[in-house]
This record gives C-alpha cells, sequence and structure tokens, in this order.
C-alpha cells in the first residue's frame, strides 16, 4: 500500500484517523492478551492448575 | 381632474415613502455558530467521530465482564476468545 493510499484511507479525516488508532488498540490488546497466554501456557506446562487439577482430584498427591 | 390628479399624486407618494428599501433577510434558527445546514453539512464527519468514540469506548470497557457478556462473546468470529474467558473463571 503506498503512502497516498494509506493517507487516503486513514489519515484525510482525524475521525478516522482516531477510530483507527482505537480499533488498532483493541485488537492489538486482544491478540496480545491471546499470545502471552498462550506462550505462559506452552512455556509452564505441566506446572499450571489445568494440568494438575486433575491429578490432585484422583489422590495423585505426592507431596501432600 | 385636476383634484384628481393631485390625489393620485399625492397618493403616489405616499406609497413611495412607505416603501422598504432595507434588503428583507431572514436569519435561519441558529445556535451560537451552529445551525441546521451547518450540522447538515458537518453529519458524515459526525458520524464518523461517533464510531471513532464507540470504538474508543470498546478499548476501556473490554475487560468489563458485563460488556464481555453482552457484548463481546456475540462478535461472530473472535467472540469465542471472551466466551473462554468467562467460562473458565466459572
Amino acid at each position: 500500500m503506498s503512502f497516498q493510499s494509506l493517507y487516503k484511507l486513514v489519515f484525510r479525516r482525524n475521525s478516522v484517523f482516531i477510530g483507527s488508532i482505537f480499533l488498532g488498540a483493541l485488537v492489538f490488546q486482544t491478540t496480545f492478551d491471546v499470545g502471552i497466554n498462550k506462550f505462559w501456557s506452552t512455556y509452564n506446562k505441566g506446572k499450571l492448575w489445568d494440568d494438575v487439577k486433575y491429578k490432585l482430584e484422583n489422590g495423585d498427591t505426592e507431596e501432600e | 381632474m385636476l383634484r384628481e390628479r393631485n390625489v393620485q399624486f399625492f397618493s403616489t407618494i405616499y406609497i413611495i415613502k412607505n416603501y422598504n428599501t432595507r434588503i428583507n433577510t431572514k436569519i435561519s434558527p441558529h445556535l451560537g455558530k451552529l445551525s441546521f445546514k451547518n450540522l447538515l453539512n458537518y453529519s458524515p464527519n459526525l458520524m464518523l467521530w461517533g464510531g471513532a468514540s464507540v470504538v474508543g469506548l470498546f478499548v476501556f470497557v473490554e475487560g468489563w465482564p458485563l460488556f464481555q457478556q453482552t457484548l463481546f462473546q456475540r462478535i461472530p468470529v473472535v467472540g469465542k476468545h471472551w466466551a473462554q474467558k468467562h467460562s473458565e473463571e466459572n
């Protein structure tokens, strides 16, 4: 996308510009949230409550 | 005859004297610089501002469970994200 078409689409009107900033923020914060959560659950696989829950409920409590 | 002409003459003068020589202008209803025509010209831009402010509101309301349940969950494709979020809490 050339700068001219970007200008026509986004920067020409201030309302569209600010609206696109807000839309970008909404999309970014959601995708960032999903991405970080996915990273966290893969990085700590086996240590999280969801992984340990069934073990503990079935009485596999070696530590306790 | 003369009397009649005189009357006519004076009556003409009388009419001329009563002519309204000012420009007949009418001020349209307005509130300061705002008028209906002004608003009509601005309406596309104002609608865009409305959309922008709604999206801006969504940014700050995204983490609010009430809005997640009533609004964000019902978005067709991406709504699953907030639905999962809420089922985890329960």
